[in-house]
């Protein structure tokens, strides 16, 4: 079971990664290509989401999905204290979006 | 720290409570953008913003303690399914915006300028979203 999970999020990092690799070698601004990537990854999600929505009602395709809460490795714990997570998110919209 | 099961103690009350709140507190700011915004004039086509990469952060974090109810964790799996696929769509338009941005305005583009004319209010519904998302990774501790 470790070994699956351990390998779908290799792959999936995999497909991310050359996704947004294909994406910065033939965006013409580097804010195109993010966003590109952007849509690639929450497609593969996405895609993994529809997996786990039939495995969850069928009972018969393996269950995906390695990041529900209760999957975090222990050495993520410490993010329960979700307000760090809030803040940094805080600040990643703010220098973001603020002109 | 129960996230999901029968009991509601005091604790998870306050937390169901805050999350509510932030969720009445977007929703209310997306009413207000909608219907009673005045969207200044300067906020054009013709303003050259930088553009950047649109922010999604969603996450397929609700399932704790789902297994033991599944068809209440199949509503909440399809409810992401819907919610990732509409931020596909719109992850999609953006990028094509971005790539002709005379033809169609960013979605970035329409949060800047709010940000721009109403600071405190984007400011809020920052916050609210921040938090909401927040808590998504807000993990469950032995007892769950």
């Amino acid at each position: 079971m470790k070994a699956r999970r351990i390998s779908i999020a290799v792959l999936f990092a995999g497909v991310v990664g050359a996704g947004f690799v294909a994406a910065f070698r033939s965006a013409a601004l580097p804010e195109i290509a993010v966003s590109a990537g952007m849509a690639w990854l929450v497609f593969l999600m996405f895609v993994l989401a529809l997996w786990d929505c039939f495995a969850i009602a069928t009972r018969f395709m393996p269950y995906l999905s390695w990041l529900p809460q209760h999957r975090l490795p222990p050495w993520l714990h410490p993010i329960r204290s979700s307000f760090v997570v809030i803040a940094f998110m805080y600040g990643i919209v703010l220098g973001h979006f603020w002109p | 720290m129960a996230t999901s099961g029968r009991s509601w103690d005091a604790s998870r009350v306050a937390r169901v409570a805050a999350l509510g709140a932030a969720g009445l507190v977007l929703i209310g700011l997306i009413a207000w953008a909608l219907f009673a915004l005045r969207v200044p004039a300067t906020c054009s086509y013709t303003l050259d913003w930088q553009a950047g990469g649109d922010a999604s952060m969603q996450q397929d974090l609700f399932f704790a303690g789902q297994a033991r109810q599944p068809r209440r964790a199949v509503a909440v799996q399809a409810t992401l399914v819907v919610l990732l696929a509409l931020v596909t769509v719109l992850l999609i338009y953006e990028t094509i915006a971005l790539s002709a941005t005379n033809i169609n305005w960013p979605i970035t583009y329409y949060v800047r300028c709010f940000a721009s004319s109403n600071p405190v209010a984007a400011g809020i519904g920052a916050a609210s979203f921040c938090f909401l998302l927040g808590h998504l990774i807000w993990y469950p501790d032995s007892r769950d």
